[in-house]
């Protein structure tokens, strides 16, 4: 395998991906060109170990669960707020019942008097 | 001379296992408890490729909720022929395309009529933070800072495959199943960008060192 065929499986070569034979070759071309040996160090610093995976140190739930909230109409990941305003509807009838009673209990006082 | 590396995993698991299958099931359920659980465990993934894809802090974070309220919607459509992960990926990678494509039409749209930087605001973005201090940690934050320039300097096509391979560690087989691309075609992609993304490094230490 000469330099520009070894240059052509760095890829390769840092993936593991070679087989024996292709491997034997690949080392022997980067014992013989010191160039193509520094080069092929640099690609294997650079993507032979995987980068670094830093810690990213997010918290994305109370965000998601917020959203979801919202666009679900409270239906999900539903707080006393969401209670409350699903609750509303149940509060109208029981003050237009409460309205309708005294309505009516009027109109019989009226009717006495 | 030196040792070459052990081979990478390749061999992709395709089958969930019994916890997963319980937690799919349970997600498809809308359980909230399972959901949080969810989000939890895969947050820190699915934040880490928007933020080494879009370069910003904030709209990877925006993007990221996103991602996870699809997934809420959409669990339903998980067939489970592949892995839980590697499904997620895939929202993830395509919500991530939609919104590149949205700042760039954005980004477009407020620079009209401004003369173009070009390539020079890149090197001097790897450059960014830059002091003279021999501090390790100083170092590594210019590192960091460098490869992220170097990525964001590759197109996003490019860019994706080198943070799923990268950063992410997946195998080719699951990064075939994320894009949908064939095995030669990432093979081909991944080898340019990391061309690519070396020969910019490389530009920038060379910039540095004058």
């Amino acid at each position: 395998m000469n330099s520009a065929e070894a240059r052509r499986v760095f890829d390769a070569a840092v993936d593991g991906e070679l087989d024996d034979e292709a491997r034997g070759a690949f080392e022997q071309a980067l014992a013989s060109d010191t160039e193509l040996a520094a080069e092929f160090e640099r690609h294997r610093s650079l993507f032979g170990k995987g980068w670094e995976r830093e810690d990213v140190n997010v918290d994305l739930l109370a965000g998601v669960q917020h959203k979801l909230r919202a666009r679900s109409g409270g239906r999900f990941y539903r707080d006393r707020f969401a209670e409350r305003s699903h609750l509303r509807g149940l509060n109208v009838m029981v003050l237009l019942s409460a309205a309708f009673l005294i309505a009516v209990a009027l109109w019989f006082a009226y009717q006495l008097l | 001379m030196p040792r070459l590396p052990a081979a990478r995993p390749n061999a992709v698991r395709t089958m969930l296992d019994a916890e997963e299958r319980e937690l799919v099931h349970r997600l498809k359920l809308r359980d909230e408890a399972a959901f949080s659980a969810f989000v939890l465990r895969y947050q820190e993934r699915v934040f880490r490729l928007l933020l080494r894809m879009l370069g910003d802090r904030a709209e990877a974070e925006d993007l990221a909720q996103e991602v996870f309220i699809s997934i809420f919607k959409a669990i339903d459509g998980f067939r489970g022929d592949s892995q839980l992960s590697t499904w997620v990926y895939r929202v993830a990678a395509n919500h991530c395309r939609n919104r590149i494509k949205y700042l760039t039409r954005r980004r477009r749209q407020l620079t009209e009529g401004y003369d173009e930087q070009g390539d020079d605001h890149l090197v001097s973005a790897a450059h960014h933070g830059r002091t003279d201090a021999p501090d390790q940690l100083i170092e590594a934050k210019q590192t960091e800072s460098l490869l992220q320039a170097g990525l964001l300097s590759l197109d996003d096509e490019q860019r994706e495959l080198i943070v799923l391979r990268e950063v992410e560690h997946l195998s080719y087989e699951e990064i075939m199943a994320i894009t949908g691309l064939p095995e030669g075609t990432v093979k081909s992609r991944l080898f340019r960008a990391r061309a690519g993304l070396r020969e910019y490094i490389e530009r920038a230490e060379r910039g540095r060192k004058r």
